[in-house]
């Protein structure tokens, strides 16, 4: 990603298989790569990682459809609630 | 920066995604979540323009430009990036040699020479330190 400095990347689930420090080093070199001429979506499965990766938007995803879009406290509300939650909204 | 809309795909006749829309702005952040089997790594294969997935429905436009009809590598050469879950290692191609390809890949479809040796060396150098990635340069890169 640094090294093709892409407008638009993709990280899906770059955390799986990290231990924390890993994670942190990876979230400390996405961060610097955040720029006003640069968009990042982030895929994960985990709250953890949006505390190194502060992300704008967060949006949840079931049975193929964007069913909740919110700040990074959806994140934690999702952490707190999990997604059984979300599925009755559905 | 992209813009999709009513994206609706499959994969080997399965339907996976019904009908998501999704506005990402220059210098934003969007975090997608999701149970397992939602359809979060089929919305980035999608994206990136995997052959194996059939979008079915909906738009998808970078920068205004609509790719559908593009290949991945073409929208690889539009500044699409998608870093993998699980990166398969390729034996005997080392992680220099990898990026040095794909840098070069890139510049040739912008019309540019291959980018030259040394500058190219000092930019991985500069890039190391500066994310401090040594560690961790397979999983990133």
């Amino acid at each position: 990603m640094a090294m093709l400095e892409p407008k638009l990347s993709i990280l899906d689930e770059t955390d799986s298989g990290l231990d924390i420090d890993a994670l942190k080093i990876v979230a400390n070199g996405v961060n610097k790569l955040r720029s006003k001429d640069n968009a990042i979506v982030v895929i994960t499965h985990y709250q953890r990682l949006l505390e190194y990766i502060v992300p704008d938007f967060v949006h949840v995803l079931f049975d193929g459809k964007i069913v909740k879009s919110g700040t990074k406290d959806l994140a934690l509300e999702l952490e707190a609630k999990g997604y059984d939650w979300i599925k009755e909204l559905v | 920066m992209i813009t999709i809309e009513n994206l609706h795909a499959q994969v080997e006749g399965k339907k996976i995604l019904n009908g998501i829309d999704l506005d990402v702005k220059s210098g934003e952040v969007h975090a997608i979540m999701g149970p397992n089997g939602s359809g979060k790594s089929t919305l980035s294969s999608v994206i990136a323009g995997h052959h194996d997935y059939e979008v079915t429905e909906g738009t998808m436009l970078l920068e205004g430009e609509d790719l559908s009809e593009m290949s991945a590598e073409e929208r690889a050469h539009k500044g699409i990036f998608l870093s993998f879950q699980y990166p398969v290692e390729i034996p005997g191609v080392s992680v220099t040699n990898f990026i040095k390809t794909a840098i070069n890949a890139n510049r040739k479809a912008h019309g540019l020479e291959n980018m030259p040796a040394n500058e190219m060396l000092k930019k991985l150098e500069k890039n190391q330190h500066y994310l401090k990635l040594i560690l961790v340069f397979f999983h990133v890169l």
